[in-house]
C-alpha cells in the first residue's frame, strides 16, 4: 500500500508513546508522509467513525496507522516500537 | 359474632350497631385459602385492608360496608377470600384509590388460562429454551404469576443507596414504560428472587470441593475436592445446575483448559512410563496370583517389553477415560432437566486447545487449594490440547445417534499463543464440528482485544475482562467470577416514532429520558433486590465465601447492562438512509457512543458497573415490535416481517435480510463491537451443506485477524428426525416456506415424519425452531438471508 500519511496516537501515562512517537516521526521525515498526532482521548468524531469503517480501534497506545489510498492499516497497537521496526513495516507495505 | 370496628366512637348509635349484626348474621361463609370454612368476619376484610392496602381504618371500613352490601344483595351461597377480595379491589377502584388497589390485588391465573396452560404449556410461553414435560407446566405458570408480580412491584418511586454513598431517588412509573415498550425489561419474572448470569473458575470448586446448598451441606451433602478427572467433570456439571437454580440467565467457566490441565496429567508418557516402571518394580508372584510356571515364563520376558506394554495399557486407559470424561460433559449439559422449570442449565464453556500465556508459568493450583512445587500449568500444554481434539471429536459425532448436542456452548478462544502449526490439527477440529453442524461460537482476542486479560464470555452474547489489577489477580488465582444482575433495553424505534420529522436533538432527548428515568433506575431496582437476598440469606449459594474470602456474588461487582435492540429500524426512522449505507452507520455509531456516555455518567455517579450490551432479544424482538406496531402506525413500514409476526432486528445487527454481500454485513457490523462493552455476538448465517473445514478454518482466522469482532459464530440450519434418526444440513434450495405456519408443518426427508425437527440459532444458542420458537423469531429465521462460503 503506497502511504499517504501516518497517524499516531498516544494519551497521557503511556510509557511507550513518547518513543513510538519519535520513531514515526522520523520515519515521516526520511519518506516525507506527512504525520498527524492525536490523543486518543479527544479524538475528533470523523475520523473515529473513519478507523472503525476501516476495521481499526485503538484500544491502547501508542498506535501507529497508515493512510493510503485503499484506506487504513493498523501498524502498532500497544506495542513499544522502534524507529527500525517501524522503518521496516513501512518497507514492507 | 365478633363486634365489628368501623372506627367509631363507642357511643355512636347503637342502632345501627344491632342492624349491622344483622346483616352480618345473614353472611354466607368463607372458603378460606387456610383450607377450611369459616364464619364470615368482617373485621379480617378491615384488618387486611388496613395492612395490605395500606389504608386507614375508616376507608377500609367503608370498603368493607360496601363489600357486605353487595354480597347480600347478590345472595351468593358461599364466599372464597379470592371473591372477597376482588370485590374489595373493585370498591377500591371505584374509590379513586388505585395504588391501593394494586397493592390489595391477588394476583392470579383464570381458571381457563390455567387449564389451557396445563394442556397445552408451550402456547403460552415466548421463552424458546422450554420443552414439553410437566416441570415446564409449572414454569409457565411461575412465569405468569411473577411476571405480573414485577410489573405490579417495580416501583413508581424508587429510592436506592448506591456505593458512592448517595442516596438516588427516581419517579418514574416503571411498569407503565414496560409494558408501554419504552424499555425492555429482561427476566421479568426473576426480578424479585434472583441475580442473572455467571462465569465461574472450576478451580472454586477445585480449592473447596462442592456443597450445592449453600449451607455446608446440610441440605444436600458436601464432597470434597475432586482428586480425578471423572469427579471434576461431575463436580462442574453440578456447579452450574446449581447455580442456574439461583440464577435466571447462562452460566458457564472460563479458564476451564487450565483448571482440567492437572487432571489430565495421566496422559504424559513420561508419566505412564513413571507408573509402569513402579508397577514392573512392585510386581511379583503373590502379587500377580500367577502359578510358577506363568511366572517362569512372565520374568524371562526382557523387562523393557514390559514396560513397554503396560506404559501402552496405561496410556490407552487414562487415554479412554479423557475421551468418556469428554462424551460425560456434553451428555450431562443436555439431560439434566432441572433448572429453571424443566429447562437444562443454559451452559458455556470457554475452551482453547492449550494454555493461555498468562498461565504457563503460573504453579498448578492443586485439589483443595494447595500450590504445586512440580508444576506450572505450561507443563500440560499437550495434554490440553489431546483434551481439546477429543472433546472436538465427541461434539462432532453428536449423540447415540448423531445428532448435536446444543450445550455446553462451545466458546472457541482464537489467541495469538495458539496461532502456531502445532495448534492447527486442534482448530480445525473445530472448524469440522463448525462444517457440520454450525455449533461452536469464536472468541476472538487476535484483533484490539488481543490486550484483554481475564478475557471470557457467558449467557447468549456478554464479554467480559479484568479491569482491575485486583481482578487479574482474582482471575489467575482462581477466584474469579464475573456476570451481569440485569440487563434492560431502552427501544430506540419508540424514541424515534416519537419524534418522527423533528430533528436528531429530539431524539437524544427521548432516548435519553427513557435511559436516565426506566432503564436506569429498572437496573437498580434488581441491585436492591439481590443485596435484599443476600440480607436475607435467600440464596445461600450467594454468601458463600470464595477461597479469597470474598462473597461468591459481590452486588457492587455485577455488571447493569444497558441493552441495544433495533437499530437498524431506529436509524431508518431517523435518518432516512439504512443502516448499511454510511449515514447509517454514521448514526448507530453516534447512538452507541451517546449510550456509553451515559453508562460512563452513571457508574461515575452510582460507583457500579453500567455497560453497553447487545440484547439477545429472543423474545424482546417481536414483543416490542408488536406493541410499536399498535402504539405507532406510521412506524409500521419500518418493522421487519408481516403482522402479526412483525420483529426489531437484533441489536445493532444488519437486517437479516439486506441485501449486503457478506464481506460487507461481517465488517458493518463488527465495526460496533468496541462501542459494546458488555458484549457482542456476530452471527453468520449459512447456507453451504458442508464447508470444507481447512477452508473454514482460514476463513475463521482472516476475519478475527481483519475485523474488528469480538465474538461470532457461522449458523448452519440442521435437521433431525427423532423417528428414522436421519438428519442433515437444510438445503435451502430445495425448500419455501410461505410463513411460520408452513414451517411448522415440516416433514422429515427421508421417512416423512412430522416429528422432523430443525435446529437453528435463534440468538445466541441453538433450539428447535418447530417445537419452541415463537412465531416472530420464526418468521425472521425464514427471511434469513444465508451465504455460501464457497470454501
Amino acid at each position: 500500500m503506497k502511504v499517504s500519511k501516518l497517524l499516531v496516537f498516544t494519551q497521557e501515562n503511556c510509557p511507550n508513546c513518547p518513543v513510538a512517537k519519535k520513531a514515526a516521526e522520523k520515519v515521516s521525515e526520511e519518506f516525507h508522509i506527512p504525520l498527524e498526532v492525536f490523543d486518543v482521548t479527544k479524538l475528533p468524531e470523523e475520523l473515529e467513525f473513519e478507523l472503525l469503517q476501516n476495521q481499526i480501534y485503538i484500544a491502547s497506545t501508542p498506535a501507529i496507522v497508515a493512510v493510503g489510498e485503499d484506506g487504513m492499516q493498523l501498524l502498532v497497537l500497544g506495542d513499544p516500537v522502534s524507529y527500525e521496526e517501524l522503518r521496516n513495516m513501512l518497507i514492507k507495505g | 359474632m365478633v363486634k365489628p370496628v368501623f372506627g367509631r366512637a363507642e357511643e355512636e348509635s347503637s342502632r345501627e350497631e344491632k342492624d349491622e349484626s344483622f346483616w352480618y348474621s345473614l353472611m354466607p361463609t368463607v372458603r378460606t385459602n387456610r383450607g377450611m370454612i369459616e364464619p364470615f368476619n368482617v373485621n379480617k376484610i378491615i384488618d387486611s385492608l388496613v395492612k395490605e392496602a395500606g389504608v386507614s381504618r375508616d376507608v377500609a371500613s367503608e370498603v368493607a360496608k360496601s363489600v357486605v352490601k353487595r354480597i347480600l344483595s347478590s345472595n351468593v351461597q358461599w364466599l372464597s377470600g379470592p371473591m372477597i377480595r376482588e370485590m374489595c379491589c373493585s370498591v377500591l377502584a371505584e374509590m379513586g384509590l388505585v395504588e391501593a388497589r394494586k397493592r390489595y390485588t391477588r394476583i392470579g391465573i383464570p381458571i381457563y388460562d390455567l387449564n389451557e396452560m396445563i394442556i397445552n404449556p408451550l402456547q403460552h410461553t415466548w421463552n424458546a429454551n422450554l420443552q414439553i414435560n410437566p416441570e415446564t407446566i409449572a414454569k409457565v405458570i411461575y412465569d405468569r404469576v411473577m411476571t405480573e408480580h414485577t410489573y405490579l412491584t417495580l416501583p413508581g418511586h424508587l429510592e436506592v443507596n448506591v456505593p458512592t454513598g448517595k442516596t438516588l431517588s427516581f419517579d418514574t412509573n416503571i411498569a407503565d414504560a414496560h409494558l408501554n415498550g419504552d424499555n425492555y425489561h429482561k427476566d421479568r419474572e426473576y426480578t424479585s428472587i434472583r441475580d442473572y448470569c455467571a462465569s465461574w473458575d472450576p478451580r472454586l470448586f477445585v480449592i473447596m470441593g462442592l456443597e450445592p446448598d449453600g449451607l455446608g451441606g446440610m441440605h444436600s451433602s458436601s464432597a470434597g475436592p475432586p482428586k480425578h478427572l471423572a469427579v471434576f467433570v461431575n463436580h462442574a456439571a453440578i456447579w452450574l445446575a446449581s447455580w442456574q437454580s439461583n440464577m435466571s440467565g447462562g452460566q458457564g467457566f472460563h479458564n476451564w483448559m487450565e483448571s482440567i490441565a492437572w487432571y489430565l496429567r495421566g496422559l504424559k508418557q513420561e508419566e505412564a512410563l513413571k507408573s509402569a516402571a513402579q508397577l514392573v518394580a512392585e510386581m511379583n508372584q503373590p502379587l500377580l496370583g500367577l502359578t510358577d510356571e506363568l511366572y517362569q515364563r512372565f520374568t524371562q520376558v526382557p523387562r523393557e517389553i514390559i514396560q513397554s506394554i503396560v506404559a501402552y495399557v496405561l496410556k490407552r486407559v487414562s487415554q479412554r477415560e479423557v475421551e468418556q470424561a469428554c462424551q460425560h460433559t456434553p451428555y450431562i449439559a443436555t439431560q439434566q432437566y432441572v433448572a429453571r422449570g424443566g429447562q437444562v442449565p443454559f451452559t458455556s464453556i470457554d475452551i482453547g486447545p492449550g494454555i493461555k500465556k498468562e498461565f504457563m508459568n503460573e504453579p498448578v493450583i492443586l485439589p483443595g487449594g494447595k500450590i504445586s512445587e512440580k508444576y506450572v500449568y505450561g507443563d500440560f500444554i499437550d495434554e490440553v490440547k489431546t483434551y481439546f481434539i477429543e472433546f472436538m471429536k465427541v461434539m462432532y459425532y453428536g449423540d447415540r445417534y448423531g445428532k448435536l448436542f446444543n450445550y455446553p456452548k462451545l466458546n472457541i478462544e482464537l489467541r495469538e499463543e495458539w496461532m502456531k502449526p502445532e495448534f492447527e490439527e486442534a482448530y480445525v477440529w473445530a472448524a469440522r464440528l463448525t462444517a457440520k453442524y454450525g455449533l461452536p461460537y469464536f472468541v476472538n482476542y487476535l484483533n484490539w482485544r488481543k490486550t484483554v486479560i481475564g478475557g471470557c464470555v457467558s449467557c447468549c452474547s456478554h464479554t467480559w475482562g479484568a479491569k482491575t489489577p485486583e481482578q487479574v489477580e482474582e482471575y489467575i488465582s482462581g477466584n474469579a467470577v464475573y456476570g451481569a444482575m440485569q440487563m434492560d433495553t431502552p427501544n430506540p424505534v419508540a424514541s424515534a416514532a416519537r419524534t418522527m420529522g423533528r430533528d436528531e436533538d429530539a431524539f437524544f432527548d427521548d432516548f435519553g429520558r427513557i435511559i436516565n428515568e426506566v432503564t436506569v433506575p429498572s437496573l437498580l431496582h434488581r441491585y436492591e433486590v439481590v443485596k435484599r437476598i443476600k440480607r436475607l440469606g435467600l440464596a445461600p449459594l450467594y454468601n458463600v465465601k470464595r477461597p479469597s474470602g470474598k462473597d461468591m456474588i459481590v452486588p457492587e461487582e455485577r455488571e447493569l447492562l444497558i441493552g441495544t435492540i433495533g437499530f437498524a429500524e431506529m436509524v431508518e426512522i431517523v435518518t432516512g438512509y439504512p443502516l448499511w449505507h454510511e449515514e447509517g452507520l454514521k448514526f448507530a455509531v453516534k447512538v452507541l457512543k451517546f449510550m456509553n456516555g451515559l453508562a460512563r455518567e452513571w457508574s461515575e455517579e452510582t460507583g457500579l458497573i453500567f455497560e453497553v450490551t447487545r440484547t439477545p432479544a429472543e423474545s424482546a424482538a417481536g414483543k416490542l415490535a408488536r406493541i410499536l406496531y399498535e402504539r405507532y402506525p406510521e412506524v409500521r413500514p419500518y418493522l421487519r416481517g408481516k403482522y402479526p409476526n412483525v420483529y426489531l432486528t437484533n441489536s445493532v445487527h444488519q437486517p437479516v435480510d439486506a441485501d449486503i454481500p457478506l464481506a460487507e454485513r461481517i465488517k458493518k457490523e463488527a465495526m460496533f463491537a468496541p462501542l459494546l462493552g458488555g458484549g457482542f455476538l456476530q452471527h453468520i448465517f449459512l447456507s453451504d451443506v458442508q464447508p470444507d473445514p481447512y477452508a473454514l478454518w482460514k476463513f475463521i482466522v482472516k476475519v478475527a485477524r481483519n475485523t474488528l469482532t469480538a465474538y461470532f459464530d457461522f449458523t448452519l440450519d440442521i435437521w433431525v428426525c427423532p423417528d428414522c434418526h436421519a438428519q442433515g444440513t437444510f438445503d435451502w434450495r430445495n425448500n419455501h416456506f410461505d410463513s411460520p405456519k408452513e414451517l411448522v408443518e415440516f416433514k422429515c426427508p427421508k421417512c416423512g415424519s412430522r416429528r422432523a425437527e430443525i435446529y437453528s440459532r435463534i440468538t445466541g444458542y441453538l433450539q428447535g425452531i418447530k417445537a419452541t420458537w415463537n412465531d416472530p423469531k420464526k418468521q425472521e429465521f425464514l427471511d434469513r438471508r444465508r451465504y455460501n462460503l464457497n470454501v
